[in-house]
């Protein structure tokens, strides 16, 4: 009995050290972000802001006028900075939380996720050779271009070639020899 | 020793009682916030004499209404859709439904084909928790896991959602032991409209090839529904968004043809259907509200009421009987969403 005793106390001090204890603690999903949101939100900015500064160092971007977009950045005042859109489209977010909105620009598209309440970039697709990566890459790009602009090779008999730095992930498909795709993907 | 013995059991009986109340009042209700999280488990009131199974994701359980069906040539039918069902999910959804009925007709949407790997955790808890346990929910589990999730949190969701004890709510309370019936048979109403206005371009993919796994489980329930006598239809329901590929299309279309198996592109047969995105879609094209589900529904009856073993059901007055109820509940449904909808413009609460 008085083993029980015992197994039954440590057995609910257990529990209640991982309720404490845990960092990814098991919130209901739905609400985990709007429970955090309040107090993390500024926190997060900041961290995004900082983590774009890194990523920026790092050197893989888009960039549009004097606006640079980097993957994670809070993505309002980059939005807003880019002026005028042609159109939105907002579809709930496949992470969960939050909505995914796709910004469309003359010759690019600029995609936000919710990221701890707030809207950050996701990525950046480039729709014609209007606009350029800042290594001077278009659509239209030969793959050798694509190769000395990066110093990577793609792989023989590979369609698509993938710069990976920092959180970025930029991706180039070919087609024929050339460059038919450039997108700026949020590295998962 | 006897008043030992007694003393112990009804100790570790109070002992389990009480950890299984608290894991009951932790969980997630899905009341009032994703409440497609109750799907899952609204099956089980729905089981039984259910002659075609739709599986899959949330293009199963917004696109089609197994009362429209049965209003309009009295098939049966049952939707085990959930948010974001990955194909191994939807496999094991149609094994645990086994358990229960064997269908004449499964329908599966190929949409998440597109997924190679686990996606979520908070996704397959959607679809996970609200499984009965045996042996294949604890298949389903393995196979969906993340690798930051553990079987054992499955087995004990208090594990999980432990700490969910600073946000509960009276909900958690009044929903201890039940909760409010969400679905028509699987079916998720919305009324309100929200018109495709502008679609994005398609983003162009690096390689459109489905991986290995997600044909290794289309094949399983292909060869389960042969094991089982049941005929098997392939869809790709009729959302717009997120993009259907072509290439993705072909895949499926030539599976199908070397399989012998219905393959149905609802975005290929809009004339046929009458839908319309400007007024049968309440997000834009992602998912088709009521108008639009129902108008799916009758298109598909069409070609459901000519597979083996389909016959109208309509006379037998148990089935009568169990039907009109799924009406008037579904009616209600529909009188209280226009009604929100006219009072405050917009659809917040399903039921």
């Amino acid at each position: 009995m008085k083993k029980l005793k015992v197994l039954a106390l440590t057995l609910s001090l257990l529990l209640a050290a991982t309720a404490c204890g845990s960092k990814d603690s098991g919130t209901e999903s739905g609400t985990a972000a709007q429970a955090s949101a309040g107090t993390e939100a500024s926190k997060g900015s900041t961290e995004a802001a900082t983590e774009a500064k890194e990523a920026a160092a790092d050197g893989l971007y888009f960039q549009k006028g004097d606006v640079k977009i980097q993957m994670d950045a809070p993505a309002d005042d980059i939005i807003k900075a880019l002026g005028s859109y042609q159109s939105t489209y907002e579809a709930p977010s496949c992470a969960f939380d939050g909505m995914d909105v796709i910004y469309t620009y003359p010759g690019y598209e600029v995609l936000t996720y919710t990221k701890d309440g707030k809207n950050a970039i996701s990525g950046v697709v480039l729709r014609d050779d209007t606009v350029s990566t800042p290594e001077g890459v278009f659509i239209g790009s030969k793959t050798e271009d694509v190769e000395k602009a990066y110093g990577t090779k793609a792989e023989e008999g590979a369609n698509n070639l993938v710069v990976k730095k920092g959180n970025c992930e930029l991706l180039f498909i070919f087609k024929d020899g050339v460059v038919s795709s450039i997108q700026y993907n949020l590295a998962q | 020793m006897l008043k030992k013995f007694i003393r112990v059991t009804v100790f570790l009986v109070i002992l389990v009682a009480s950890l299984w109340l608290l894991q009951r009042l932790l969980v997630p209700k899905y009341i009032h916030e994703n409440e497609e999280g109750v799907l899952s488990a609204e099956y089980y009131d729905n089981a039984g004499d259910n002659d075609v199974l739709f599986i899959g994701d949330c293009e199963v359980y917004s696109n089609f209404s197994p009362i429209k069906l049965w209003q309009e040539y009295g098939i049966t039918s049952v939707i085990r859709g959930t948010p974001q069902q990955l194909i191994w999910q939807s496999y094991y959804m149609l094994e645990d439904t086994l358990r229960y009925e064997t269908p004449k007709v499964v329908v599966y949407n190929v949409f998440s084909m597109r997924y190679d790997k686990p996606q979520n955790e908070a996704y397959n808890r959607l679809t996970l928790d609200g499984m009965r346990w045996s042996s294949v929910k604890s298949d389903a589990i393995k196979a969906s896991m993340t690798e930051e999730e553990s079987y054992i949190s499955y087995l004990f969701p208090i594990l999980r959602f432990h700490s969910r004890w600073n946000e509960l709510t009276g909900d958690d309370l009044k929903y201890l032991f039940s909760t409010e019936k969400l679905s028509h048979n699987g079916y998720v109403m919305r009324v309100d409209t929200k018109p495709v206005e502008v679609l994005p371009e398609p983003i162009p993919q690096a390689d459109y090839t489905y991986s290995d796994i997600d044909w290794e489980y289309l094949d399983k329930i292909r060869d389960c529904c042969k094991e089982h006598g049941i005929t098997l239809i392939l869809i790709k329901s009729a959302s717009c968004y997120p993009h259907w590929y072509d290439e993705w299309d072909q895949q499926i279309r030539d599976y199908a043809e070397k399989n012998d198996l219905t393959y149905v592109n609802f975005l290929q047969h809009q004339d046929e259907t009458g839908i319309d995105y400007t007024t049968d879609t309440y997000d834009a094209g992602l998912h088709l509200n009521l108008s639009g589900a129902e108008k799916s529904s009758v298109y598909f009856g069409k070609i459901l009421k000519d597979q083996p073993g389909i016959t109208d059901r309509r006379g037998d007055a148990e089935l009568d009987a169990k039907w009109q109820e799924k009406i008037e509940f579904y009616d209600s449904m529909k009188k209280s969403q226009e009604k929100q909808l006219e009072e405050t413009g917009a659809v917040t609460s399903f039921r």
